[in-house]
């Protein structure tokens, strides 16, 4: 990935860590590792400002005070940081979905499914419809959001980097 | 001195103890001089130290090992691949260089180490304390450092928000250039158990 995204690569990566949302812009790059979590990507291709969530479990249902370690509160919290209104223009705005894998096989509930499903069912009930998403295995993921020109590169563990 | 941080004290003697007994077994096991070095004991922000854990590019294996009893905790050995190469190597004592892929010898010496390392600290932990424990078989996982590093954190900040205790250390062994940690992860609950245990 050096090759192709250089000094900045270095020089501009900005990790994202687990229950954690950051938002930068252009020439910032965001990564991330995901295991069973889930990583939503928003980029907003007018202000080349992009926003990663890395959220670790579907649903916050006991009001906790780090709204982006769940899946429904740290997505409504990422989208606002873009829209107060809380929708998404699709031409304005690409919304991606990544991780929900399963790399603890003796997992007690498979938490990156039900991440994963949870995630999707928000965004259909938001009407938004995501660029990519791609979830599940039982490998992690990288992600890198690169804030210049919203190109989202992922690859699975022991695979190549793709451009999605 | 408040209780909590005589708690946290005696919680970082007994690591400590703990961590020179891991040591010792290692070097018997690799009959080499190999060491396990106490880094630190530190309360960390979740968010922080998963993102850190971001820089470390490659693949690593890591066995996790859960501690179940009346005070639980959970170990992380995780190690990158070539370090991999060379434990399986001196633990199968074949000449250094001989394995050159990640396979099911590679992941069984792994589980094996983490056996060993987590019995021996173990044994000092639930010595010093006098309370029994059960360890539940080590799993290992071959990813990126910072997936391996966020599941063996997971079950812990399903119930802390913020911070945790986690306990580092480094490995040495004579002569070679080692990526292995050792992270050991006290149960969010530990320390109020240990005050009751040792007034």
């Amino acid at each position: 990935m050096f090759d192709k995204l250089g000094k900045r690569f270095i020089e501009n990566r900005v990790n994202v860590g687990v229950a954690d949302i950051k938002i930068c812009e252009a020439p910032d790059l965001l990564v991330t590792h995901l295991g069973s979590c889930i990583a939503v990507t928003v980029y907003d291709k007018q202000k080349k400002k992009g926003g990663m969530l890395h959220a670790l479990l579907p649903r916050n249902n006991c009001n906790s005070s780090i709204p982006e370690k769940y899946c429904d509160s740290g997505l409504e919290k990422l989208i606002a940081s873009f829209e107060t209104s809380g929708k998404l223009n699709p031409a304005r705005y690409e919304v991606k979905v990544f991780g929900g894998a399963t790399i603890l096989a003796v997992a007690l509930n498979d938490v990156g499914k039900e991440n994963a499903t949870v995630i999707k069912s928000i965004l259909e009930q938001k009407n938004i419809r995501p660029d990519a998403y791609e979830v599940g295995g039982r490998k992690g993921y990288e992600v890198i959001l690169d804030c210049e020109d919203g190109k989202t590169y992922v690859r699975r563990f022991g695979e190549e980097f793709r451009e999605v | 001195m408040n209780h909590d941080s005589i708690s946290t004290e005696l919680l970082e003697v007994i690591f400590k103890r703990a961590v020179d007994e891991g040591s010792r077994v290692l070097s018997k096991t690799f009959r080499a001089g190999a060491r396990i070095d106490f880094l630190e004991m530190k309360k960390v922000n979740i968010q922080g130290i998963t993102a850190d854990m971001s820089n470390l590019e490659g693949e690593f294996l890591g066995a996790f090992v859960n501690l179940l009893g009346v005070l639980p905790f959970k170990l992380l050995f995780m190690i990158d691949k070539k370090t991999a190469f060379l434990f399986t190597d001196l633990y199968l004592k074949k000449p250094i260089g001989t394995t050159v892929k990640i396979d099911s010898i590679v992941t069984s010496v792994m589980q094996e180490l983490g056996n060993i390392i987590g019995s021996a600290i173990t044994n000092i932990i639930y010595g010093d304390l006098n309370i029994e424990s059960i360890p539940e078989p080590p799993n290992v996982v071959y990813d990126y450092a910072a997936s391996i590093f966020s599941s063996f954190l997971m079950s812990e900040i399903l119930k802390e928000d913020r911070e945790l205790y986690i306990i580092e250390t480094v490995f040495t062994v004579v002569r070679y250039k080692l990526a292995a940690k050792l992270y050991l992860l006290p149960d969010s609950g530990y320390l109020s158990k240990i005050d009751i245990k040792w007034e």
